[in-house]
């Protein structure tokens, strides 16, 4: 799915969010690999939330203030 | 009764036996705590066994039971704890080192239900490490194993509550969970997992894992005990922001039996190449079943669904990284490899991703709640496939918490999303013998219907006499 909104953070930024916390060689390569899957995962959920893929209407304030005792 | 026969009556016929004075809440907590003693090292179910307490409390309910001043149903009946629920003067551990030395001051909400209703508390079952993990292998005070068989994982995280009941060393037992951490376990292990809609059981006293996901659920041998157990638990505790309770909801964890006239989707998009062969024609087989007994079952497209699993891993991450934040800069050695990975990822969130991840979890709501004005439950194996052996590793488990798409991942990590009643109930057994399941999805405070498919699903399985073959003398194969 194209994404809609923001690009979501490079792997190698989310990295440096990690930057206080000493992470060894191979922790750092396990993360980016991990960081790698999660802007993907992002990067699909722009698209899903996107304001062009939002209906129209997912609510209705008429009903709402009808049911509002 | 033989002794060794004990440990698998249900809590109804523990219930009158006791009143019968056949045998003695006594006599079962001591048969318990033996069978504890003897078992227990080959599946490492409990972290701490409150033996001297377990002893008190089963005298003060047999006390009550001679003078004809039960407490219900639940007086005199041994069940456990996963060890992330407060018990005053003893450790909550969370199955970590960091914690091994923390002692609660006060019981947890669900501690002072069950101390209402006369039940022993056993002791405190294992668990994976905070909670986090979905094997049930990484724990501070070992791994947890597979009462079925003993080269397979539990499952987790709730994974000693699960084996516990399993194993016949707790009727019931108390769990949480935030990505499948009942059900999971619940399926793998063969016992009922019950997950009462968000808020339904207070988390008062309960460690926090992701607060706007984690729900209590229980476990039991059976839908009835499991039920009856949840009953006991659930009630609004004003202190707990997260607590919420209609006010029919004593009425709806009433049983409930017969399927006529329900309206059940099957979201057969899900049930992809994930799903193992016996689980799927097992699957087919309950789906059957119900149809003879009056249900309208129908495929059901719900595609807003192929984002849960992504979704659910970006607020869960994001808010269990924030509760571990200082340990995790201070003490991140002592915490499980994988463990500490997962909250790593967390901490490479945005808080606007987070905030993305809950507008997706709103629109996939949205979906869910349109569904369910034309359907009254949603049916899918609870895991694509049985338990896998511990040496097959993690990626046994076909688990794709970062993947978008139309996979079975999604369908576990639903109800937990979106805090829907869900219960896991045993549906069979592969041809080695490890035990199969199916999940019921309800709407939001309808256990009532979740329950009438799940007793449906348990009488036409015919699973409640089958025990794990374990022995004093060890083994842990499936009879």
């Amino acid at each position: 799915m194209k994404a809609m909104g923001q690009p979501p953070l490079s792997p190698s930024t989310r990295l440096t969010m990690l930057a206080s916390l000493s992470l060894s060689s191979k922790e750092r390569e396990t993360m980016l690999a991990a960081f790698g899957h999660l802007s993907q995962a992002v990067e699909s959920l722009e698209g899903f939330v996107s304001p062009e893929a939002t209906p129209a209407t997912t609510f209705s304030p008429q009903k709402s203030r009808q049911e509002d005792p | 009764m033989k002794k060794d026969m004990l440990c698998w009556l249900s809590i109804a016929e523990l219930a009158a036996g006791y009143r019968a004075q056949e045998f003695s809440p006594l006599d079962v907590t001591r048969s318990l705590l033996d069978r504890i003693k003897h078992l227990d090292d080959q599946i490492n179910s409990y972290i701490a066994v409150l033996e001297d307490s377990a002893l008190r409390e089963a005298r003060a309910s047999e006390n009550r039971f001679v003078k004809g001043a039960s407490l219900g149903a639940l007086d005199g009946v041994p069940v456990s704890l996963k060890d992330i629920f407060h018990i005053a003067g003893v450790p909550t551990t969370a199955a970590s080192k960091i914690l091994t030395d923390s002692v609660a001051g006060e019981d947890s909400a669900v501690v002072k239900k069950i101390r209402a209703t006369g039940a022993v508390l056993l002791g405190k079952t294992n668990l994976h490490e905070f909670a986090y993990g979905i094997t049930g292998l990484s724990s501070h005070f070992g791994p947890v194993r597979n009462p079925w068989d003993l080269e397979h994982i539990t499952g987790g995280s709730s994974s000693g509550s699960a084996a516990a009941v399993a194993a016949g060393v707790s009727y019931a037992s108390v769990g949480s969970e935030t990505g499948a951490s009942v059900r999971r376990p619940a399926s793998f292990c063969g016992v009922v997992g019950f997950k009462p809609t968000y808020g339904f059981i207070s988390r008062r006293g309960m460690l926090p894992g992701a607060w706007s996901i984690d729900t209590v659920g229980v476990f039991g041998r059976s839908v009835s005990d499991a039920v009856t157990f949840a009953g006991a638990l659930v009630g609004y505790e004003t202190s707990d922001p997260f607590s919420q309770l209609p006010g029919d909801s004593k009425r709806s964890m009433a049983k409930h039996e017969g399927m006529s006239g329900l309206r059940i989707g099957v979201p057969r998009m899900y049930l992809n190449e994930d799903v193992a062969e016996e689980t799927r024609s097992t699957f087919e087989v309950a789906l059957m079943n119900m149809e003879k007994q009056g249900a309208r079952v129908s495929d059901f497209e719900l595609p807003s669904v192929r984002f849960t699993a992504v979704t659910l891993t970006l607020v869960s991450a994001s808010e269990i990284s924030s509760y571990h934040r200082q340990w995790i800069h201070d003490r991140p050695d002592d915490y499980c490899t994988d463990v500490r990975d997962r909250l790593y990822l967390g901490l490479g969130i945005s808080a606007g991703e987070y905030l993305l991840a809950q507008r997706a979890r709103r629109r996939i709501g949205d979906e869910l709640q349109e569904a369910f004005s034309k359907i009254d439950v949603l049916v899918t194996p609870t895991t694509p496939g049985p338990a896998p052996r511990i040496a097959d590793g993690v990626t046994a488990l076909k688990d794709r918490p970062l993947e978008v798409g139309y996979h079975h991942s999604n369908l576990v990590r639903l109800p937990s999303l979106l805090g829907l009643p869900v219960i896991s109930v045993p549906s069979g057994q592969t041809r080695g013998g490890l035990p199969l399941a199916l999940q019921i999805v309800g709407r939001p405070f309808d256990e009532v219907s979740v329950i009438r498919v799940a007793h449906a699903v348990e009488r036409a399985a015919g699973f409640l006499e089958r025990h794990p073959g374990l022995s004093v003398e060890g083994g842990g194969r499936h009879e």
